[in-house]
């Protein structure tokens, strides 16, 4: 019988700990930086779902045609209800979800003597995986026609009801992720680039210039947000054609958002360039680019990317509410800040309560982000 | 202390400046302006032909001053809001300070309630969640907080508004009072109406802040309690209770208090947001109405007293924490 007597000193594989028994050395030494995060990202729960759930979102974008069971730009019946789906039809309980078409069910109400309608039980509609219906082209390539789900019956399916055009809300949803993720992503990167760079050179340089950038920063982050937002989105002249107010609208979500960052980073380098390393580096000689580039930059990264995760859900977020309030992309494009402009009319809102349900969108999206970030945070930092 | 807050003074005045003149700017730049409004509305409501509407339009740039230079027309206001005066309002037909004044106090009052709520609340929950680390208290707080951060307030306060207006049926949403108090004098009867119609923006402003101070306050608390002045003080036989509230949380609210700046205006921004989906009549509403008909004068008067309101905030928050911290005073200039 063979004793382990380091049993009760082992680790658990993946702490991420340099491992003390002996002949673990030589394998724990050289670990990546990657390795070490993802391995203490893995253990973050909420991290794991938000990058299983951003995976789907970006699946779901990039496939927004497969994925969606009616053209998002036909019309049908205006502010038609949900389709409710069921797992009963007359016969009792089926494995098959089926939907039922609305019809008159050929009874009169007593005191009306109006035709009441209902499910028609008769016809049961059942909802199928990849069935035909409009065509498109995957990554706007290969041309196809198949869809993730829907009925085969040619008659239209809404699994979120309509909007005011009779346009399928679940449709327009999936199809819109694409522009406000678009939106977002594109945003994030340009206020990265420039919130990164300005706060690098303002604080390395250091001195006057500095001095200057902090003020002119001041006066930025000093602006009330959601006003200012209001206001710069206002200067989008109404006529604008399409392509020039979506350049206008990442343009100000971007002016106003980088000043944060840049803050953020130029008080991280102002404390990295007093460093040892980056003292060295300068003593033999080496030039302000590669030191900025080679020691700072990469030190700098991980405090970046946390801020890229939680700026994506924010911009989401400015999108739909600026959508809201009736700055959102004019309507040829489909954005989920766009299908939230008639939730703004509360006398719609409350007859048609489902014209509201690309909120979930929204909020599916700024979770994914957020949770993917709150694992990120945890993790970028593994010593 | 008082050199310390001559200095944040006076570095405050050029930023107040440089935002005047970028708020008059931009504001000028929008398309349209109230006059377009006054033929808009003489051709739709008053049934004018083009010519008379565009004649009349014409007629009150020319009466208000509206053809002037843009030089002209700000330092007409900026020299106006050093006596009090911010001009004259075209939309609400009476000088802006009456409207500044009747809108600004509620929105400060109801952002600072949130505000106080939010502190209180959020820094308790954050002792109770630190104290009983990884119990189930604590995970259904950090859940809760995550919630509470994550989930969109402008959501929140439409999602209210649609169960308190369809579901519930409550009448007069929208004002401060209903119809019945609203020329009655302050009485218990009429605060009570008040905080009926003002419980959800403050609801919905401090929750996402409330769960902001939670996890601030629980990280700093779980810091704190690991120092060895803890450990002494627990070695010495003081009461766990005794520990936690003498020895702990003091040193652990410091952080706080220094977000306090940051803080504020996220508050403001939550109170403005919500206020512009319940419509009640504080300032968030006047900027989105005065905004969509051109009432330049008076967006850009809210814009820069809300900024100025923040910038005294921040300098606030600061002297607070210089005078719970004296290391801060020591760094006083930088």
């Amino acid at each position: 019988m063979s004793v382990d007597l380091f049993a009760p000193y082992a680790k658990p594989e993946d702490t991420g700990y340099l491992d003390i028994t002996p002949g673990a050395a030589r394998f724990a030494t050289s670990e990546s930086y990657l390795t070490l995060v993802w391995r203490k990202f893995r253990r973050s729960i909420t991290g794991m779902i938000g990058l299983v759930l951003v995976s789907l979102l970006l699946l779901m974008a990039i496939f927004a045609d497969f994925v969606v069971p009616q053209d998002p730009k036909e019309p049908t019946l205006a502010f038609a209800p949900p389709d409710p789906v069921s797992l009963f039809n007359k016969d009792g309980f089926t494995l098959r979800p089926q939907t039922f078409a609305v019809a008159e069910s050929g009874v009169l109400d007593p005191i009306t003597f109006q035709p009441l309608n209902g499910p028609d039980y008769d016809h049961p509609r059942p909802i199928k995986f990849f069935v035909p219906g409009y065509s498109y082209n995957i990554l706007g390539l290969i041309p196809a026609s198949v869809h993730l789900f829907g009925t085969d019956d040619g008659q239209p399916f809404h699994i979120l009801g309509t909007d005011k055009f009779g346009r399928d809300i679940f449709s327009r949803g999936v199809i819109g992720s694409r522009l406000t993720l678009f939106i977002a992503l594109t945003t994030v990167t340009l206020l990265t680039i420039i919130g990164t760079s300005v706060g690098l050179i303002s604080g390395y340089l250091g001195g006057r210039f500095d001095a200057w950038v902090q003020r002119f920063v001041e006066i930025v982050l000093a602006f009330p947000q959601l006003p200012l937002y209001l206001t710069l989105a206002a200067l989008i002249p109404a006529t604008a054609p399409n392509w020039v107010f979506f350049v206008f609208l990442i343009g100000v979500l971007t002016v106003v958002s980088w000043a944060q960052l840049s803050r953020e980073v130029r008080g991280k380098t102002l404390a990295l360039a007093r460093i040892e390393y980056v003292r060295a580096a300068q003593a033999v000689g080496a030039g302000d680019g590669r030191i900025v580039f080679r020691h700072i930059l990469p030190n700098v990264m991980s405090h970046v990317i946390v801020a890229v995760t939680i700026w994506i859900p924010a911009i989401i977020l400015l999108e739909s509410f600026l959508g809201f309030l009736g700055f959102a992309v004019k309507p040829p494009l489909i954005s989920w800040g766009l299908m939230l402009q008639d939730c703004a009319n509360f006398s719609v809102l409350g007859s048609y309560p489902w014209i509201l349900s690309p909120v979930g969108f929204v909020l599916l999206a700024v979770f994914a982000f957020n949770a993917l970030g709150d694992g990120l945070r945890d993790a970028i930092d593994p010593y | 202390m008082l050199r310390f807050l001559t200095y944040r003074i006076l570095a405050a005045i050029p930023v107040l400046l440089v935002m005047s003149i970028v708020t008059f700017g931009i504001i000028h730049a929008t398309p349209g302006d109230y006059a377009d409004y006054v033929a808009q509305m003489l051709r739709v409501q008053g049934h004018a032909s083009n010519d008379i509407a565009m004649a009349a339009a014409k007629q009150f740039r020319i009466d208000h001053g509206l053809n002037d230079p843009l030089v002209i027309q700000y330092f007409r206001w900026i020299k106006g809001m050093f006596v009090g005066d911010f001009g004259q309002s075209y939309f609400y037909n009476r000088p802006i300070s009456e409207v500044v004044w009747q809108r600004l106090p509620p929105t400060i009052a109801i952002a600072l309630t949130c505000h106080f709520l939010a502190s209180l609340i959020g820094i308790g929950l954050g002792i109770l969640a630190a104290t009983r680390q990884y119990s189930w208290v604590d995970t259904v707080l950090s859940v809760l907080a995550f919630l509470g951060m994550t989930i969109p307030r402008f959501l929140m306060a439409l999602i209210i508004i649609y169960i308190l207006a369809f579901k519930l049926n409550v009448q007069e949403l929208g004002s401060f009072y209903s119809t019945y108090w609203t020329y009655q004098p302050m009485s218990f009867g009429k605060f009570w109406n008040l905080v009926q119609h003002v419980w959800p923006i403050v609801a919905v402003a401090t929750i996402a802040g409330l769960a902001y101070n939670m996890r601030v306050m629980r990280g700093n608390l779980l810091d704190t309690l690991n120092a060895q002045y803890v450990e002494t003080a627990r070695a010495k036989g003081l009461s766990n209770s005794a520990t936690i509230m003498k020895h702990a949380v003091p040193n652990a609210i410091h952080p706080l208090v220094a977000y306090q700046g940051v803080i504020l205006p996220y508050m403001m921004q939550g109170e403005i947001e919500t206020a512009i989906i319940f419509g009640i009549p504080t300032v968030g509403p006047a900027i989105v109405d005065s905004m969509s008909i051109g009432d330049v004068l008076v967006t850009a008067t809210f814009l820069l007293i809300l900024g100025s309101t923040l910038i005294v905030g921040g300098i606030i928050s600061d002297l607070l924490l210089a005078w719970l911290d004296p290391r801060i005073r020591l760094g006083g200039e930088a």
